[in-house]
């Protein structure tokens, strides 16, 4: 590997929109609608177009940040096994309900999205949606759907899941800080761990495992099944 | 640190080595996920340089998909034609989701101490 100066740019931009677009969530009181990552891909989207770079180099420039996704999701182990001391003695009925909510996620998108847009690779991509992100790139792109745009899928099924999922719960009555937890984290993974730590700090950590334990259900399970799901497979 | 990043990379490695072996379609890195969650369920604690690397990780998890997300700009034709339905299959694909995991709650009566 040679460090060019393209690199080096492209590397440098990279962490210094990153950082900008963190003190912008802070100031603007941590709304998801400027999350950080949402902020920065579309700085960079902007940037390298007037730059008039093309992606697969800015793609190449900035492979060791996304090299390190790699062990970072290794490491989502840590926080997993901290969290499943929590859930001793319900674990049953958390986990069916993940595995549940985990399956109803991926094959409900994955069909709607079959169906209506016929769009085989956007519906490949749909199969990640509600689990991490690390998670579902490295997924959906074994699936031979496209890891950016399972990327942006699960940021936009983030904000939405944080925008419906406090009416919807409150709706169902579902005030248990612990199971309203376990929902906003299965459904809107980091998004939905975020706004469940504003709540409480047990919600959060329920949110929390339901987003590590809803990737590694989904990251097993869907893969075999998703073709079963698209017509014309 | 160093160690706890080789301990990382040891665990996608053999990930990526037991995935490729079986031929299923999982994600190497998330098979060296569950090794390592299987390991600290063993030892019943986290090693400090474990614990100290992953910590570093995952407090910048969400930069690091940047790159990966900025190649939205190849699908910006997919997102104009698409864009409206994405955002309605994934609104009914979340509630839907929540509905059924409520449902379950409720059907066994869950609750937390």
């Amino acid at each position: 590997m040679s460090v060019s100066i393209d690199m080096l740019l492209a590397i440098s931009m990279t962490l210094g929109i990153y950082l900008l677009a963190e003190q912008l969530y802070r100031r603007a009181g941590r709304s998801s609608l400027v999350h950080p990552v949402i902020v920065s891909i579309f700085s960079i989207m902007g940037i390298i177009t007037l730059l008039g770079w093309d992606y697969p180099q800015y793609q190449r420039d900035t492979q060791m940040i996304h090299f390190l996704l790699g062990p970072a999701t290794v490491a989502l182990a840590v926080p997993l096994h901290d969290n499943m001391a929590l859930i001793r003695k319900m674990a049953m009925p958390l986990l069916v309900a993940c595995f549940t909510g985990a399956l109803v996620a991926s094959a409900s998108a994955v069909i709607l999205s079959d169906l209506i847009t016929g769009d085989d690779v956007l519906s490949l991509s749909m199969s990640g949606k509600s689990i991490t992100t690390p998670i579902a790139i490295g997924m959906v792109e074994n699936l031979g759907g496209s890891g950016s745009l399972a990327a942006g899928l699960v940021l936009l099924t983030g904000a939405v899941g944080t925008l419906l999922l406090p009416s919807l719960m409150r709706l169902c009555q579902l005030h248990d800080h612990a199971l309203y937890g376990f929902v906003l984290g299965l459904t809107a993974h980091g998004f939905g761990t975020a706004q469940a730590f504003e709540k409480s700090a047990k919600c959060g950590a329920f949110a929390g495992l339901a987003m590590s334990l809803t990737g590694v259900a989904t990251a097993f399970v869907v893969p075999p099944l998703v073709p079963y799901w698209m017509t014309g497979f | 640190m160093v160690l706890g990043f080789l301990v990382l990379l040891v665990y996608w490695l053999a990930g990526e080595a037991i995935s490729q072996w079986i031929g299923w379609p999982i994600p190497g890195n998330v098979v060296g996920l569950v090794l390592l969650w299987f390991t600290l369920t063993v030892l019943r604690k986290v090693p400090q340089p474990v614990a100290d690397a992953s910590k570093i990780l995952i407090r910048y998890l969400t930069l690091l998909f940047v790159p990966a997300g900025v190649g939205l700009i190849e699908h910006w034709d997919r997102l104009m034609a698409n864009g409206h339905w994405m955002l309605l299959i994934i609104a009914a694909s979340t509630v839907l989701s929540a509905l059924s995991m409520i449902a379950i709650f409720k059907l066994f009566r869950v609750k937390t101490p």
